[in-house]
């Protein structure tokens, strides 16, 4: 254990994961996180109504990798209401209420973070005493080859949006949901929490609230900590550079007016806040 | 001179029109965008997009300005010529002009003409100047005919897709194959791919001989080496001149060999660029004329019940087909074929040929081509050309020079190897391999009013998946059952000042993996120290065995010391690993099917992760440029092969150069995708040690590969980093093996996919 880590530098990490066919993928997701130096690390995956069988997969996966030695702890919780149908919000919800540490982080089981992640975002907030801290993460766009057991980093990919801080931030989403860190010690509980009623831009509508409320620290931005994976199966949870069907497009309007209003709400917060 | 009125009258309605359309006023839309950078109502988002539309119509406008300019000049020049016509003086010269003409031949009035012009020139003084600038205007064009000829695509020759039939292989089967006087005349420029022939070579049932040619001696020595057991027949390897690619060699070298056999089998080592989608033709071919013994059999049973068959060739591979056609060829192959005794029917003859020139043949049907009695220096230079070669010109012609042998020819297919190919033709019921051999045929040299393709095929991008899966399993030794013994495996371990929670992890993770699967594995841990101690991290163990430290004696000279270690006990297998990684539990597992699909002849690398060393690899056969020392498997043939590491690079680079000599001695270098080893690669800072030892293996390496340019280049790199020179360099490695080495891609060696985090 690296000595400049304090007493608590406990971390959860709540992986969502909602395809029982995509275990290849899980478990390179987990074993970038058994490469995370800080200890405890607790790794929370967070399954979408899965059977029985599925869950048992899950766990003999988990197991194979986990076996190690100095190995992060694990848990599997599966999301078994029938509501709402696309519960990508309730997962992450259902993940934060089996969290204990002091640190939170999240990431879809397809992406994957750097073994230094962890330790670079817990470092940036303990010296500003931020309550979130971000970093960049690295867009490439992969081939998964699961019946083969492996997936082929086909080539960087261009990124639409690049930020650069908390405006940034009020115009658009830039930072994917592995990208930062939260500090619990900082942010209260009621704070901490995804509105169930978002089935796209979830993650954001979370960043929005707590970066009008919360110290951040962006001066991670620019070290890439992770690979945020597109692939080329079409698998991505969110579509991108795909037209989006009536249903979908009509409540991705929707979101994106309650996001617009919500800005208006916090804008004047989060300047306060950089000022 | 065309007569005015059938001029366009410069004002004619179209112009007008068109100019007409091209003086739009739209008012200009002012917008500034909001100081927040957020649309908040209707009225703001109509505002942004009204001035959108509006900064589109000045676009259109400015084109139409520009267009009305260039008809502007034309209209001038039109009047200029116009007023030239109405001239009385041009008219009245006309009548001497039009009499002149009449009264002479053309030819006498063309010579008249160049005379008054010579003479008028020398009596001007112009005369040399003005010949130097008329040979000058004449070269110029001829370019600009050449290259507009270049540019230009060529006519499409082959037929429709629908039309263009091939015989779906494997036929239902049919008893034994007669044993034949059966050869495989190939050709190897690549040695390193003698091992892969061999695999397929081995589904020709009965006798083979097989006839190999190369391009020196080097190749010669390492192709005999692999074929050294070969036990179904004769072997025999020839040097040839590297000129015309495979086809001069197959038809001079081995032209003596022919009239010896019933059936031929020509081959030879294609290779494309790696990720290419032609990457995996050559495996395409074998797998379409060799890849499993009812195929064989098949084409086998196919020319002993028709007589008339001279030649068999695979169905096109997809992802070329929308390049069939003759290309720059088609003077040549007229030439040829004149040569030969026949014409090419029609200006642009239909065309079909065996794309890559691989085939069976009797040797009747190739007796047209060999009695040309070509020689190599008939061929260019070898310079990388992709047409217009002799070679390219005679692969054209094969199946003309079959028919006019008086033979047929006939393509086959394996269904699963095509997606986009619908003429592929299964024997219907009651129907005799002789009808359906002249169903899915014709004749090239009286094709008839066949119809041909008017516009080019749009490319695929990707090779079938029927192919690639087999080959990627096969690459990855999925399917593989476990070997009679296990792989006795050593990991070899280098510490270096390694942290207790590197030592723990690393060491835990190799002990798990060892572990894995005692079906193919047996193993242990070797250590050796290069910095601090660390016996009482890890102590010796039934399973973890120390050699006794020596100091830093650097990264190679460490792990050669473990190497000879673990080849005394008795192991099959050396890994290499770095103690700062994490090896995944499944990964020894991995590696060692890989290494036992590749006839345990490989040096295979794990997969780094999260993030993948960048270097190219073929994401289908895994094969890489070189291999990384970080995570790397050595089997004892290829040790006993090339040695280890070269003990004069102290750190970086000897992976690099063990990688070049084991490609050099045509040893596979494989890069295992699904045997992960977690390493901690990502924003690590580089200090100026590093720099200094990346730079001075640098110079080592371009010396030892005789590259001088870039060993300056290191050198400077060195200098400016502050270091000095070394003095004492390794020597160098024979000429002929620096076809491996790349020195075109800085410190990488190899293209890359992506700059690295």
């Amino acid at each position: 254990m690296n000595a400049a880590f304090t007493a608590d530098s406990s971390v959860d990490c709540i992986v969502r994961f909602h395809d029982p066919a995509r275990i290849l993928e899980l478990t390179r997701c987990v074993f970038s996180l058994y490469g995370q130096h800080p200890r405890p690390l607790h790794i929370i995956v967070v399954t979408q109504r899965f059977s029985p069988e599925a869950l048992a997969a899950v766990k003999t996966a988990l197991q194979s990798v986990l076996c190690l030695p100095d190995a992060p702890n694990y848990s599997v919780v599966n999301y078994s209401d029938p509501e709402p149908s696309d519960a990508r919000s309730a997962l992450l919800n259902l993940g934060i209420s089996h969290a204990h540490g002091r640190y939170i982080g999240f990431l879809d089981y397809d992406d994957v973070l750097y073994p230094e992640a962890y330790a670079l975002l817990q470092g940036r907030m303990r010296q500003s005493g931020a309550a979130l801290a971000f970093a960049s993460v690295r867009p490439m766009n992969v081939s998964v080859h699961p019946n083969e057991g492996f997936v082929y980093p086909l080539a960087r990919r261009d990124v639409r949006f690049e930020g650069q801080g908390l405006s940034d931030l009020m115009t658009g989403n830039f930072c994917p949901l592995h990208s930062y860190l939260i500090d619990r010690h900082t942010v209260a509980p009621t704070d901490l929490w995804f509105d169930t009623s978002l089935t796209l831009e979830e993650d954001y509508d979370l960043l929005l609230r707590l970066a009008s409320f919360y110290p951040c620290d962006f001066t991670a931005l620019g070290i890439e900590i992770g690979d945020y994976c597109f692939k080329t199966d079409g698998s991505n949870s969110t579509t991108v550079g795909a037209a989006l069907d009536p249903l979908r497009a009509s409540s991705y309007m929707w979101t994106l007016a309650q996001m617009q209003a919500r800005r208006y709400q916090l804008k004047l917060l989060a300047l306060r806040q950089a000022n | 001179m065309p007569q005015p009125s059938s001029y366009e009258p410069a004002t004619s309605p179209e112009r007008q029109v068109a100019r007409a359309s091209a003086l739009p006023v739209e008012d200009p839309v002012p917008w500034t965008p909001p100081g927040d950078g957020i649309l908040h109502n209707d009225a703001q988002i109509r505002d942004l997009m009204a001035y959108v539309v509006w900064q589109e119509r000045r676009k259109q406008n400015r084109l139409q300005v520009a267009l009305n300019d260039t008809q502007s000049l034309l209209d001038q020049q039109l009047a200029q010529l116009e007023s030239i016509h109405r001239d009385i003086g041009w008219r009245v010269l006309q009548r001497l002009r039009r009499m002149t003409a009449s009264m002479l031949p053309p030819p006498v009035l063309g010579r008249l003409r160049r005379a008054a012009q010579l003479g008028y020139w020398a009596a001007r003084g112009w005369l040399f100047k003005q010949l130097r600038a008329e040979k000058n205007q004449r070269l110029t064009e001829a370019r600009r005919l050449a290259q507009q000829e270049a540019d230009r695509p060529p006519p499409e020759a082959a037929r429709l897709p629908e039309d263009d039939f091939a015989l779906a292989l494997p036929l239902p089967p049919d008893g034994p194959v007669p044993q034949r006087r059966v050869a495989a005349i190939v050709h190897l420029y690549h040695q390193e791919l003698a091992a892969e022939l061999q695999s397929y070579l081995r589904h020709i049932p009965g006798s083979l001989d097989v006839y190999i040619s190369t391009t020196d001696e080097h190749r010669a020595a390492h192709i005999r080496s692999v074929f050294k057991d070969w036990d179904r027949g004769g072997f025999q390897v020839r040097v040839a001149p590297n000129r015309g690619r495979d086809i001069a060699p197959k038809l001079i070298c081995f032209a003596d060999v022919y009239p010896n056999y019933d059936y031929v089998l020509h081959l030879h080592g294609k290779r494309s660029q790696h990720a290419s989608v032609l990457s995996l033709w050559r495996q395409f071919l074998y797998e379409s004329l060799v890849g499993t013994p009812e195929v064989v059999c098949s084409i086998l049973h196919l020319f002993e019940q028709q007589p008339q068959l001279g030649l068999v060739s695979a169905q096109h591979y997809e992802p070329m087909r929308h390049w069939l056609n003759w290309g720059g060829n088609l003077a040549r192959a007229r030439m040829i074929a004149r040569r030969i005794g026949f014409d090419l029917p029609g200006e642009v003859p239909l065309l079909d040929f065996p794309s890559g020139s691989m085939f069976w043949a009797r040797p009747a049907a190739l007796q047209p081509l060999l009695e040309l009695r070509l020689r190599f220096e008939d061929f260019e230079q070898e310079a990388g050309q992709k047409d217009g070669t002799l070679a390219h010109a005679i692969e054209r012609l094969y199946f003309f020079a079959c028919e006019h042998a008086g033979l047929r020819w006939l393509k086959v297919a394996r269904p699963e190897l095509y997606e986009h190919t619908p003429g592929i033709a299964l024997q219907a019921e009651g129907e005799s391999l002789a009808e359906l051999a002249i169903r899915c045929n014709f004749s090239l040299l009286n094709p008839g009013n066949i119809p041909r393709r008017t516009q080019p095929l749009v490319g695929l991008r990707e090779p079938p998946a029927g192919l690639v899966k087999p080959l990627l399993h096969a690459a990855l030794g999925r399917g593989l059952a476990p070997p009679v013994k296990p792989y006795r495996v050593a990991v070899g371990m280098l510490t270096f000042n390694n942290t207790d929670q590197q030592l723990l992890r690393g060491v835990g993770a190799v002990r798990a993996a060892l572990q894995r699967d005692p079906l193919w594995l047996a193993g242990q841990v070797l250590v050796l120290d290069n910095g601090s101690d660390s016996t009482a991290r890890l102590p010796p163990a039934k399973d973890l065995h120390r050699l006794p430290a020596v100091g830093n004696v650097g990264f190679g000279a460490g792990h050669n010391r473990l190497m000879d270690e673990a080849f005394e006990q008795g192991c099959d297998v050396y890994v290499a690993i770095n103690p700062d990684g994490v090896l995944h539990p499944d990964a020894l597992l991995h590696m060692l099917r890989m290494l036992r699909a590749h006839d345990d002849i490989a040096l295979v690398e794990a997969s780094q992760f999260p993030v993948e060393h960048p270097k190219v690899h073929d994401p289908v056969t895994m094969e890489t440029p070189w291999v990384s020392g970080a995570c790397l498997l050595i089997p004892r043939a290829v040790h006993k092969t090339i040695g280890g590491f070269d003990e004069s690079f102290f750190m970086y680079g000897e992976d690099v150069d063990l990688s070049w000599r084991a490609r050099a001695h045509g040893i596979a270098l494989r890069m295992c995708a699904p045997a992960l080893f977690l390493h901690a690669v990502t924003n690590r800072q580089s200090n100026d040690q590093t720099k200094r030892m990346t730079y001075e293996s640098g110079i080592r390496l371009a010396h030892k590969w005789r590259c001088p340019t870039f060993e300056d280049w290191a050198g400077q790199l060195l200098e400016e980093a502050g270091g000095t020179r070394p003095t004492e360099l390794p020597p160098s490695v024979p000429k002929d093996w620096c076809a491996y080495a790349d020195f075109n891609h800085d410190f990488r060696f190899a293209p890359v996919r992506w700059i690295a985090p």
